[in-house]
């Protein structure tokens, strides 16, 4: 009797949420203002579960974490020490303190939520207008490039993918080699196609592909991944497989890169 | 049976009130009349929890279909007081009415728990409609203002419709 009274409290409940979700879809397709207020409702809620989901994740995954960023530190550090060791100490004084580097600013920030498995894949970064976050910023890890900033709200960014049809990374075969623009390639998760690359450079499967720096979004010289097969289009241009080395299932941890200029670009292009 | 048919009847006409109220009866801005909360409360308890959300459901949906608001909004507004009027008749009426499947009134149970009942069922209504209605755009002293001056109406007006929908059985 208790155990069909619990059932019945269930069904019950669960015809209760089902009417009023349909009630109010009908409100909201009905009238704009309680549309944009019901959305923003329901963003703001599954952004507090998301959250909390994501913070009980990283709890369970901190000793992996803990390995990468370990590792990814002795890297920085032995490539600080050798770059220390060549400078003079002139220009030793001359390098400015805090998070800005050059023509870039660069904001840690964390993966709330990624999308994988459609063709117009995107991510929640944990950052927002508050830390510094503006449209147009690119999306980094020590593995290569992830996404471009597309909205912002106080506390959260929209980026859209490197997973994305829409999306492409101006990239460099080699630190020296020609440049072409390199994209998903929309089968596999680590898989990129570099394109228009002049038939006659010359590249061999394994080279390393990085950013280019001709972007206005990514910093140059950021390594992407390797190439793989290749093949010749309309006689006159490579297409070159890519396999990137950030696993986009696993990425948590990212740098948010503004250009300094790039309002200022933007505005000269236009004007021309 | 005779004094369910005669139930199902009232409850249409009221909803076609309900209607007509909606419709023609503009009171100001912090005036909004309805009666469904207590027609909603007065569905008799042999009627299951699930049977008065359906109930519910389809009045408000046909009062907003039929009036000039916004659909969706009686109903959503609605459907808690539907969910919640077990319990409700349980804390303020006793648990024999539901185990016996009685129906209530105001000579047997007296006015002053139907009305704590009553008022408890609108203000749920009432709540959910002015927050839904606002959208966020109102200040809360108008949402307030709207909510007890809509209250103390419609308490009166659900007065009548409980008289109505559960008549003395001497009468």
């Amino acid at each position: 009797m208790r155990k069909g009274n619990i059932i019945y409290g269930l069904i019950g409940a669960a015809i209760f949420i089902i009417l009023e979700v349909a009630a109010l879809t009908m409100l909201s397709h009905n009238a704009q203002l309680q549309r944009t207020w019901i959305s923003s409702g329901i963003q703001g809620v599954m952004g507090s579960v998301w959250g909390f989901t994501q913070n009980i994740s990283d709890y369970f995954s901190l000793r992996k974490s803990n390995d990468e960023l370990a590792q990814e530190n002795f890297e920085l550090r032995l490539k600080l020490a050798k770059a220390e060791e060549a400078l003079t100490a002139d220009l030793k004084a001359e390098i400015p303190a805090g998070s800005s580097v050059g023509e870039y600013i660069y904001i840690p920030a964390t993966i709330v939520k990624i999308s994988n498995n459609t063709q117009h894949n995107y991510m929640i970064v944990g950052k927002g207008s508050n830390q510094g976050v503006v449209e147009g910023a690119g999306v980094i890890t020590g593995k290569g490039a992830v996404g471009v900033i597309d909205a912002v709200s106080e506390n959260y960014s929209y980026a859209r993918s490197f997973k994305n049809h829409e999306m492409s990374i101006s990239a460099r075969l080699g630190k020296e080699g020609a440049v072409g623009p390199l994209s998903w390639n929309g089968r596999t998760g680590n898989g990129a196609i570099l394109k228009e690359i002049p038939h006659h450079v010359e590249f061999a499967p394994g080279d390393t592909v990085y950013t280019s720096g001709y972007s206005s979004i990514f910093p140059p010289d950021i390594p992407l991944g390797v190439t793989g097969a290749s093949k010749i289009v309309n006689g006159a241009t490579y297409e070159i497989e890519v396999k990137l080395f950030e696993d986009f299932g696993s990425v948590r941890y990212v740098t948010v890169v503004e250009n300094k200029g790039q309002v200022e670009m933007k505005r000269l292009e236009e004007e021309q | 049976m005779k004094v369910n048919q005669h139930f199902g009847i009232l409850y249409t006409l009221l909803v076609i009130a309900q209607v007509i109220l909606c419709n023609y009866a503009q009171l100001g801005p912090y005036v909004m009349l309805s009666m469904l909360p207590a027609m909603v409360f007065c569905i008799p308890v042999s009627v299951s929890t699930i049977g008065c959300m359906f109930i519910a459901f389809a009045s408000g949906l046909a009062v907003d279909w039929f009036s000039e608001g916004l659909i969706g909004l009686n109903t959503a507004a609605i459907l808690p007081v539907a969910a919640l009027r077990t319990g409700m008749v349980r804390v303020f009426l006793g648990e024999d009415i539901i185990s016996r499947g009685d129906r209530f009134s105001f000579r047997k149970n007296g006015v002053a728990k139907i009305s704590a009942a009553l008022i408890l069922s609108i203000a749920i209504y009432l709540g959910l409609y002015v927050i839904l209605d606002g959208a966020g755009t109102r200040p809360a002293w108008f949402n307030f203002t709207r909510l007890g001056v809509s209250l103390v109406c419609n308490y009166i007006l659900a007065l009548i419709v409980t008289d109505i929908l559960t008549p003395d059985e001497r009468k």
